[in-house]
């Protein structure tokens, strides 16, 4: 059997990590918990956890500096609570290598699923990028560049294509427009968003079933897209 | 009214008849009524000093008639001047008139800057708690918590709550000031009540200090007790938040030149230089609080509204033997009493 996953918590308030906690351990986890952004640097240099469950507030250094400095030395999934109201901080962290945010106040089972997610990718990124993908009715076969939904083969232009296997080798991972820009258009793409609102119309058009109420390429309203996880 | 009050008393008491002394001296009139009134008055009022200066001054006195052209030029020169004078006066006042918009309208958006920021800020402070009220119903609905982890999440939930329901009432506070709704109800009281109150209000914040009551004034003072009690409890408050566990606060009072006042003093860290100007302001925290628990950031402002509703202020300062020194002063009256004159009013 493999060991718990270990999960650092970095949150300043008291309460926060007085609820979590348990709840994270009561589901498995090791947990380790730290109120500022200096002890979960050193508390991820002393050991690297599987996952890091990261506030964006914190009294020493900004949580969007921490996630900079974690993802200068470690690739472990960070995900993000922030309770601030301006989606531009969510984008920001995310654009520093964050994967997935949670947005304050939230259950636990919201928390729960995050954390899941993010523990699944990072097993499944230990696998190499190329072959097939299967996703619920959905076929993707990366090598001839083929997508099947069904039994019937859905035809992309390449960009279209580039959009969807970017997306999927990252299920249920926000992935922000500056992100999407830069790996589908080139780093001087980056300022042009409206390149991605067609290229995703397209795509949708083609490989959801219902475009209006996309079931694979899902909106993140003012932040950017993903590709639904199992649980969405 | 004034020119003829003028006229008058040149011709009937002093009986001057230098008609450059009585044409500067209408000037002047003209000015005045200029400065204090529109354009077109002013330029009436010039009109009637020309007439009158002309008819009892210039030779020939008592008619409208000039015999020397000389007279006729300073007449003209004295239409002009009074109607130019008046016309800059009326341009100065509309361009006062201007900058004062300009400053309502900077006032305007600095209150709506302040607005934004109270916002986000209550954003935070609100979501917090809820998300840590959320997550421990959460855990107390599950079946993996012992009773000793359902004690924890239960207080949880319990000290979350109250710190909603001080935000609240912080919020209703703020809000009754900014929009002048505290009105001041002074009453003769004794101090020790109202620092009583006070500490009740704030108990549980200054469990872990020990209090060091100066409150020597014989007699009763003239304050409204409850806005005061309210003041003195969020300066309390504060103190008790920012210095360390054990440390005694004090609370010191003094009746001198018509004002009480009331000092509070922690032995805590101080405040930092640069708090020290935005202390007051609010949404606020202290450099060194980080995001406790605790506070709104709202308290040190609603004691400084809370003052102000009755004329007085607040000011904060580091005690030369350390620690941070709150002094509210507050214009009040003393009525000293003896045990013979129980308090007739």
């Amino acid at each position: 059997m493999n060991l718990p996953a270990r999960i650092l918590i970095v949150d300043d308030e008291l309460s926060i990590q007085r609820a979590m906690a348990p709840l994270l351990r009561s589901r498995g986890y090791d947990v380790v918990v730290v109120g500022s952004g200096r002890d979960a640097l050193a508390a991820a240099g002393i050991e690297p956890p599987d996952l890091i469950v990261l506030d964006l507030g914190l009294p020493d250094i900004d949580g969007i500096e921490v996630c900079r400095r974690i993802r200068a030395r470690w690739d472990m999934p960070i995900v993000v609570l922030s309770a601030r109201g301006a989606e531009q901080d969510k984008v920001t962290a995310l654009d520093e290598g964050a994967d997935d945010y949670v947005t304050k106040p939230f259950g636990s089972e919201e928390l729960l699923a995050r954390v899941r997610a993010a523990l699944r990718r990072r097993s499944a990124s230990d696998q190499p990028e190329a072959g097939q993908w299967h996703r619920r009715d959905l076929t993707i076969d990366f090598d001839r560049r083929r997508v099947v939904r069904g039994d019937v083969e859905i035809r992309l232009t390449p960009k279209e294509f580039d959009l969807l296997a970017l997306m999927a080798r990252h299920p249920g991972r926000v992935l922000t427009n500056r992100v999407i820009l830069k790996a589908i258009w080139g780093p001087n793409a980056v300022d042009q968003p409206e390149h991605i609102r067609v290229l995703m119309g397209q795509l949708r058009k083609k490989l959801e079933p219902e475009p209006a109420r996309p079931r694979y390429l899902l909106t993140e309203p003012w932040i950017g897209y993903r590709f639904a996880a199992d649980d969405d | 009214m004034a020119l003829a009050a003028l006229t008058a008393a040149y011709e009937v008491w002093l009986g001057l008849r230098n008609p450059t002394v009585v044409g500067l001296s209408y000037l002047m009139v003209v000015l005045l009524v200029a400065a204090a009134s529109t354009l077109r008055v002013a330029v009436g009022t010039s009109a009637v000093a020309v007439l009158a200066l002309n008819y009892f001054f210039l030779p020939p006195v008592g008619t409208f008639f000039l015999e020397d052209p000389e007279n006729w030029v300073a007449l003209l020169a004295f239409l002009v001047v009074s109607v130019v004078g008046s016309r800059v006066s009326v341009l100065a006042r509309e361009r006062a008139a201007l900058v004062e918009d300009r400053q309502e309208a900077d006032r305007m958006r600095q209150s709506a800057e302040l607005k934004s920021a109270l916002l986000s800020s209550l954003g935070h402070d609100l979501k917090t708690p809820l998300t840590a009220i959320m997550v421990a119903t959460d855990n107390l609905r599950a079946n993996w918590a012992s009773d000793q982890e359902r004690r924890e999440q239960l207080d949880i939930v319990a000290s979350e709550a109250a710190r909603l329901n001080r935000l609240f009432r912080n919020i209703v506070e703020m809000a009754r000031i900014e929009t002048g709704a505290v009105a001041p109800a002074p009453e003769w009281v004794h101090l020790p009540d109202i620092v009583d109150a006070a500490l009740r209000q704030v108990e549980q914040t200054l469990l872990s200090h020990p209090l060091d009551l100066r409150l020597d004034i014989a007699g009763a003072v003239r304050i409204d007790p409850r806005l005061t009690a309210a003041a003195l409890a969020h300066v309390l408050e504060n103190g008790g938040q920012y210095a360390p566990p054990g440390t005694p606060v004090t609370v010191s009072a003094q009746f001198t030149g018509g004002e009480l006042r009331l000092a509070v003093r922690d032995r805590g860290r101080g405040i930092a230089p640069e708090d020290l100007q935005n202390l007051f302001e609010q949404p606020y925290r202290g450099s060194g609080a980080g995001r406790r628990s605790f506070g709104t950031g709202m308290g040190l402002a609603i004691a400084r509204g809370l003052l102000a509703a009755q004329g007085g202020r607040i000011r904060a300062e580091n005690h030369p033997e350390g620690g941070a020194e709150f002094t509210m002063t507050i214009p009040s009256a003393l009525r000293a009493e003896t045990p013979a004159d129980p308090g007739a009013p």
